[in-house]
């Protein structure tokens, strides 16, 4: 068992501080080592073979992912969290914005296309970033400007999964047609002068829900199959140079009809309309020659509609989310300050009565950079949060150490509290008078109290730079938490209609630790051959029993392969192997051996450990027009091994995509 | 029965039972050079031609449907390395009973594959090909009357210039179709083709 931190803050923060003060050395330019987030970049995306910008996930070497459809991803972020408590933040060029409902969050939704990402940075270590404190991960995406002139740019992605019938469906060998991919696009009209830009775009995705393992739960909620979701996305982006500085405004309405949202206290996918509309403006501009302000404003609304269902199951759910912060920002030598405000509201519409309809959450927060010598810095930050008479303190503190031109030693150490507020959970809206669980005869109790968790986090982190070509970073991780509230169901089957249910107990109070280590290569054959190996281990070392149960379902071992072969400048070939290990989930303790039988050729068996697997995936791309036609075949899983993510969810067999995009400039 | 146990069954590396072509163009991609290869330029000629088709083998699918004669289209040119072929096969298949639907498939594909020079100006090449297997039926009974599939297959074959910038090739092919039941075909061809140098804005556009 672990102790507690709660009592022992005060000691920790002091070590926090005492710690990261205490290091002294020489050498240049540490804060270019970017040890503390990975930075996905767009000629990484452009390479890499990525259909839905979901599809991040794949490059995201050391956050954990999970899916039950492959459409909507789960991630564990860094050690950060598990695969329950989805609390990782998604930013779009400055903008916090809200995809989150019910501990799923849809990045397929934000109001943005793959081609129009600059760069993507991956937190993963506890800081203070855009005025949010990153305690359980954060994307940040980041777009291109528009160039001057009008563009116009546009792709049209066509996804084919093996394994239909076929002819076959004739014969006594006939299967159902259960492994299809839809067709997704977007088009973008880019408006850019020299100091000022806009910029329309219209998404459209469409994925069904098909696969054996859902295709009979999931068509016995709808009245007319089959399970194919639609999600268009309409936004316009306006940025002004302006009073010295630059502004930004986007506004959009993601908007998805027959979205399967996985629920997992219910054991099964509901058919809903989701909209997600946004609505934002962030920018900066100087305040003398040495003091720069920051501000963000964003409203966004998270709303599920009835989508006709056989279970008559409506959420009433309409999700109002307003984000505000302004901070400052200086720079003297040797030092950059940053100190802010935040203010955050949330409101929950829906016909249930509720003894609370909304929250406030206020915050300050602060942050000093210290280049101590040319080759060490330090950053240091805080937030404190308010929230209904409670407060959270957050601090993190990191040290970088550039011993040479080819070693960087980096530490990172944070301490943080958060409060339930900040999780926007059903359990905090249930507790509430939100009772749609109850209203659909799904039980629930809650134990002890889950109004505020803790977390201490440390990382050492070692960058060695061999030659411009080859670097190689490892680092290891220890996690500890406490007072988490985490979920127990232990699913039965439902041969009726192929779903699972279970009561549900919520366990306050659970405490556990967490060590993980990584390494990770990167290296240059030639200028046209690149490549990168992974491997990263995660473990739970002590802990609660349902700790230990959450944190089972996280592979221990993941590893990826990925190589970029570019022989001349207008084709590229792009391979990556992927492998994950088994993983262990003891809420479908009771399941393992249920089968269901699609039809007499095609079987599903339900089992609570996930295989492990190893999965090829394959993208060849050229260039034509001088760059003005690009087309994509990729293929998934070239193995055509059967492997899934989630003991209930989807399996991936070979897959073809052809991608084709158009870009045209004045 | 043949059963797709899900969940519990783990299969092996199935590419080894099943087919290699994608594990294997990426090592070919990366390693293999011929002698057509390094003496053309990439985009520099353009190769067209028609062949004549007939399915050979025989396994479970012609239980239920017999192979017509088909028809493959295509045109050739050179890559960075080797070749690409861009076309499409076309053949029929006749319901062997009342209640099977006849259908034609439409493969659309992608070959990549190496030439080498043999002796009197006799030309032996082999190909990879992927693609999708369109397949139009002529009764729906309740589904669509289309329906797509992604297919590969590898070819090999000789090629003898006749007249000018015309020659006849001969070859075999071997096709899987990756529907739940696999479909796997044999085919010989025979046909003529046509060289040409590419047009300026046609070499400019592939580029």
């Amino acid at each position: 068992m672990v102790e507690g931190v709660s009592g022992v803050k005060p000691v920790l923060l002091l070590i926090i501080v005492a710690l990261n003060l205490t290091a002294r050395v020489e050498g240049s330019n540490p804060a270019d080592t970017l040890l503390d987030r990975t930075v996905i970049t767009a000629v990484m995306i452009r390479h890499a073979g990525l259909t839905r910008v979901g599809d991040l996930f794949l490059l995201i070497d050391d956050w954990n992912i999970n899916t039950t459809d492959g459409f909507t991803w789960k991630a564990s972020p860094n050690g950060l969290s598990a695969f329950q408590r989805q609390n990782w933040v998604v930013m779009l060029d400055g903008q916090r914005i809200d995809p989150k409902v019910f501990d799923v969050i849809n990045l397929n939704m934000a109001p943005v296309a793959l081609d129009q990402i600059d760069y993507v940075e991956v937190i993963g270590l506890p800081q203070v970033h855009a005025g949010e404190f990153a305690d359980r991960g954060l994307i940040h995406i980041r777009t291109i400007k528009p160039k001057p002139g009008i563009s116009i740019m546009g792709d049209l992605v066509l996804g084919n999964e093996t394994g239909d019938s076929g002819p076959y469906r004739f014969t006594e060998f006939a299967t159902p047609n259960v492994d299809r991919i839809a067709n997704d696009g977007y088009l973008t009209v880019d408006v850019g002068a020299r100091s000022w830009y806009a910029r329309a775009s219209l998404l459209v995705q469409q994925h069904p829900f098909t696969d054996p393992a859902m295709y009979e739960r999931i068509s016995k909620t709808l009245t007319i199959y089959p399970g194919l979701h639609r999600s268009i996305i309409p936004f316009l982006r306006m940025g002004a140079e302006a009073f010295g500085g630059t502004h930004q405004f986007l506004i959009s309405y993601p908007y998805s009809s027959k979205y399967f949202l996985f629920l997992k206290p219910i054991g099964r996918e509901i058919p809903v309309n989701n909209y997600l509309p946004h609505v934002g403006i962030n920018g900066s501009f100087p305040a003398s020659e040495k003091v720069d302000i920051t501000y963000r404003l964003s409203y966004a609304v998270n709303g599920l509609d009835r989508y006709p269902n056989t279970l008559d199951f409506d959420f009433d759910w309409e999700s109002h989310y307003l984000n505000a912060n302004i901070e400052s920002n200086s720079n003297s030598a040797g030092f950059n300050t940053r100190f802010g405000i935040g203010y955050e509201q949330r409101t929950l519409n829906t016909g249930y009565a509720l003894s609370e309809a909304s929250y406030d959450i206020a915050k300050i927060y602060g942050e000093l950079i210290h280049r101590f010598t040319d080759s060490i810095q330090q950053n240091t930050c805080g937030m404190i949060l308010f929230s209904g008479g409670r407060t959270a303190f957050k601090a993190a503190t990191s040290n970088y150490w550039k011993m040479n031109d080819q070693h960087t030693l980096g530490t990172s150490l944070s301490f943080s509290q958060r409060l339930i507020e900040e999780d926007n959970s059903l359990w905090y809206w249930s507790e509430r008078g939100y009772d749609i669980l109850r209203a659909n005869d799904v039980d629930y109790t809650i134990f002890g109290d889950i109004t505020k968790s803790q977390q201490f986090t440390g990382d050492l982190t070692w960058k060695t730079t061999v030659s411009d070509n080859f670097t190689i970073e490892a680092a290891g991780s220890y996690r500890l938490f406490s007072d988490l509230y985490l979920e127990r169901q232990s699913f039965q089957f439902n041969p009726q209609d192929c779903s699972f249910y279970s009561p549900i107990q919520i366990y306050g109070g659970e405490k556990g630790q967490v060590i993980g280590g990584r390494i990770a290569v990167n290296h240059r054959f030639i200028p046209q051959l690149s490549h990168h190996l992974f491997y990263g281990y995660w473990t739970e070392i002590a802990g609660d029993d349902v700790f230990k149960g959450v944190w089972a379902s996280i592979p221990k071992h993941k590893a990826s392969y990925r190589l970029t072969y570019t022989p001349v400048e207008s084709f590229a070939i792009w391979a990556m192997v992927s492998y994950r290990s088994a993983a262990s989930w003891s809420d479908y303790l009771n399941v393992d051996g249920q089968i269901y039988e699609v039809a007499p050729q095609v079987t599903a068996t339900y089992a609570s450990t996930v295989k492990g697997a190893a999965i090829f995936d394959l993208q060849i791309q050229k260039w034509f027009w001088h760059g003005r036609l690009i087309g994509n075949l990729l293929f998934r899983n070239v193995w055509n091994q059967d492997y899934r993510y989630h003991p209930i969810g989807a399996s991936f067999d070979l897959s073809m995509f052809i991608k084709v995009k158009v870009l045209l400039n004045s | 029965m043949e059963r797709k146990e899900i969940f519990i069954v783990v299969k092996k590396f199935s590419f080894i039972s099943t087919f290699p072509p994608l594990t294997v163009i990426t090592i070919l991609l990366l390693m293999v050079d011929s002698p057509h290869a390094q003496s053309m330029e990439a985009f520099d000629s353009l190769e067209i031609g028609v062949q004549y088709v007939v399915n050979t083998n025989r396994n479970v699918f012609h239980d239920f449907w017999a192979p017509g004669r088909g028809i493959d289209a295509f045109i050739e040119t050179p890559f960075y390395y080797g070749a690409v072929q861009a076309g499409l096969h076309a053949f029929p298949f006749y319901g062997q009973e009342t209640s099977i639907s006849d259908f034609q498939t439409v493969f659309v594909y992608l070959k990549w594959g190496l030439r080498w020079s043999l002796l009197n100006k006799l030309d032996w090449f082999n190909h990879i090909s992927i693609g999708s297997s369109i397949m139009i039926f002529d009764k729906a009974q309740g589904y669509s009357r289309y329906e797509n599939e992604l297919g590969m297959g590898l070819d090999s074959g000789v090629s003898y210039p006749v007249y000018k910038n015309i020659a006849i090739n001969f070859s075999g092919s071997y096709n899987v179709i990756f529907t739940h039941k696999q479909i796997k075909l044999a085919f010989l061809s025979a046909g003529m083709s046509y060289s040409l140098s590419t047009p300026g804005w046609l070499k400019a556009f592939l580029e």
